[in-house]
């Protein structure tokens, strides 16, 4: 529910279709009484605000609701890491202290003289703060923080650390622990399904036989017991064969990586009962012949407690 | 604040018509009621332009208000104008639902220019270029070739397109393939 989020503060937020299914996740933020933020999976802006634009404008016309996607007009640079906020106190102008700009909280000010936004919130489970510039003056900003960094071991990262790093916290993505047939439920995130709202798009979808049915496969995380990185999409067979001829399965890899924290490989999987099979070992046949097997296990591999993005 | 750069920082392309980056350009989304007496004091009064009709623009010189959708204004002004007008727009709808946005950075404004231009926007767009469709002052929002941009008519020989800024060098590119010298649809 984002109707009661306080002005200044962020809260991570789900979207289903009309069908149930997590069309999309991101974190909004309440700019004043009467405006909201909301950001979406990176490249989905524009289906985002099109969804948006087509219920405001079919279903609810008489809302009083206005959108604009606002994505091309900020640069968004994620500050990250156990020395962010000393990297950030380099630059100055504002006060970035856990008293004056809490975990998942927002404000405005200037950095290294620059007019920012920040956000604190995190991708990646560690000290976060992404700051909100106007386009234009990104470069200037990544500039000073990049210099500013330098005594603290600064280093640009891409997607792909973010997706190491994110899976690691047990933090689904959409693309990888979504393909459009996975509903809330199915990622435990059903804490984020609102039980104040009468309605939302996708309720009555989730009250379906078949979208209630407890044997759909559910997130878990799994470690092989050899602690190589099982192959990204990889089915876990089960006994049997189905009228095809075909191994039975009983769940599949969404998301695999070698995490230089753990020094091993680690994997996300929906599977069959998942949650209710701790410490079970699934087998994974692979391409070449060969299988692996990986220990069921809570999908949060890192910092259990969260208590490293809240300092 | 470092010194406003458009993304394109000013490039130029002389082809048999010629393609320009015009710089940061204050842009202003305003949407609301358009036949609504506050919507229309907000966008004329920092504009100092009439208000446009459906599918028009009125963009003179370099400031003015084009037609977005029947609920949508774009208002064109300096950059350096920007803030100092969305707060006076701002209380001029205080009472009026609306919404206004600075999208001067989301996007980039580059004029092409030359007798041949309606050709060089024809290769690349949909849109009926001819002079009985394509007045002075009409504005069209559209694609160009892979991409969303919009354009209007300055003067018989002068088109402004808008893009989005992450876009600004593909668009600049093509514009500037289609404007190049031998390419022009009918020859001197």
């Amino acid at each position: 529910m984002m109707s009661n989020l306080k002005v200044g503060r962020c809260r991570y937020g789900l979207m289903c279709s009309e069908n149930g299914f997590l069309m999309d996740d991101g974190v909004v933020a309440r700019i004043d009484e009467d405006t909201w933020l909301c950001h979406t999976t990176s490249g989905g802006a524009d289906h985002i605000h099109q969804h948006m634009e087509e219920w405001l404008q079919t279903e609810w016309w008489d809302w009083k609701v206005y959108v604009a996607n606002v994505t091309e007009q900020y640069g968004q640079i994620a500050v990250v890491g156990p020395n962010a906020r000393k990297v950030l106190e380099t630059l100055g102008g504002m006060d970035v202290s856990q008293d004056a700009l809490s975990f998942m909280g927002w404000a405005d000010g200037t950095l290294a003289g620059i007019d920012v936004r920040i956000f604190r919130i995190s991708f990646s489970g560690e000290l976060s703060y992404e700051i909100a510039v106007k386009a234009g003056q990104a470069r200037a900003l990544w500039d000073a923080i990049y210099e500013a960094g330098q005594d603290f071991g600064v280093m640009p990262y891409g997607t792909e650390t973010l997706h190491v790093l994110r899976a690691e916290k047990g933090f689904i993505m959409i693309g990888d622990e979504t393909d459009g047939t996975v509903i809330p439920q199915d990622l435990n995130l059903q804490w984020a399904l609102s039980k104040k709202k009468e309605d939302y798009l996708g309720k009555r979808a989730h009250e379906r036989s078949f979208m209630a049915d407890p044997a759909r496969w559910k997130l878990v995380g799994l470690l092989t017991t050899d602690r190589s990185v099982i192959p990204d999409g990889a089915y876990a067979v089960a006994d049997g064969v189905n009228d095809n001829g075909q191994r039975n399965t009983q769940g599949r890899i969404t998301s695999s990586y070698y995490s230089a924290t753990m020094e091993r490989g680690i994997a996300m999987a929906l599977v069959k009962d998942g949650p209710d099979r701790m410490g079970e070992v699934l087998t994974f046949p692979k391409t070449d012949g060969t299988e692996v097997r990986a220990e069921i296990v809570d999908p949060v591999f890192y910092d259990k407690e969260g208590a490293k993005q809240n300092v | 604040m470092s010194k406003a750069i458009s993304a394109l920082n000013g490039q130029r392309f002389e082809g048999a018509v010629t393609v320009k980056d015009l710089g940061p350009r204050g842009m202003i989304t305003l949407r609301g009621d358009l036949s609504s007496a506050a919507v229309k004091k907000a966008a004329t009064s920092v504009s100092g332009a009439e208000m446009p009709q459906a599918g028009m623009c009125t963009i003179a010189k370099d400031q003015g208000i084009a037609w977005m959708s029947p609920d949508e204004l774009l208002v064109v002004l300096p950059y350096a104008d920007v803030d100092g007008a969305i707060a006076k727009m701002g209380k001029t709808l205080k009472d009026t639902h609306h919404l206004l946005a600075d999208v001067s950075d989301a996007r980039s404004i580059i004029r092409v220019q030359g007798t041949g231009v309606r050709d060089v926007i024809a290769k690349l767009s949909p849109a009926d270029m001819r002079p009985s469709s394509f007045a002075v002052g009409t504005m069209r929002r559209t694609r160009m070739a892979q991409v969303a941009a919009a354009f209007w008519m300055r003067d018989a020989r002068t088109i402004d397109v808008i893009c989005f800024r992450s876009v600004s060098e593909y668009v600049f590119g093509i514009l500037s393939v289609a404007a190049a010298e031998g390419a022009e649809v009918y020859p001197k």
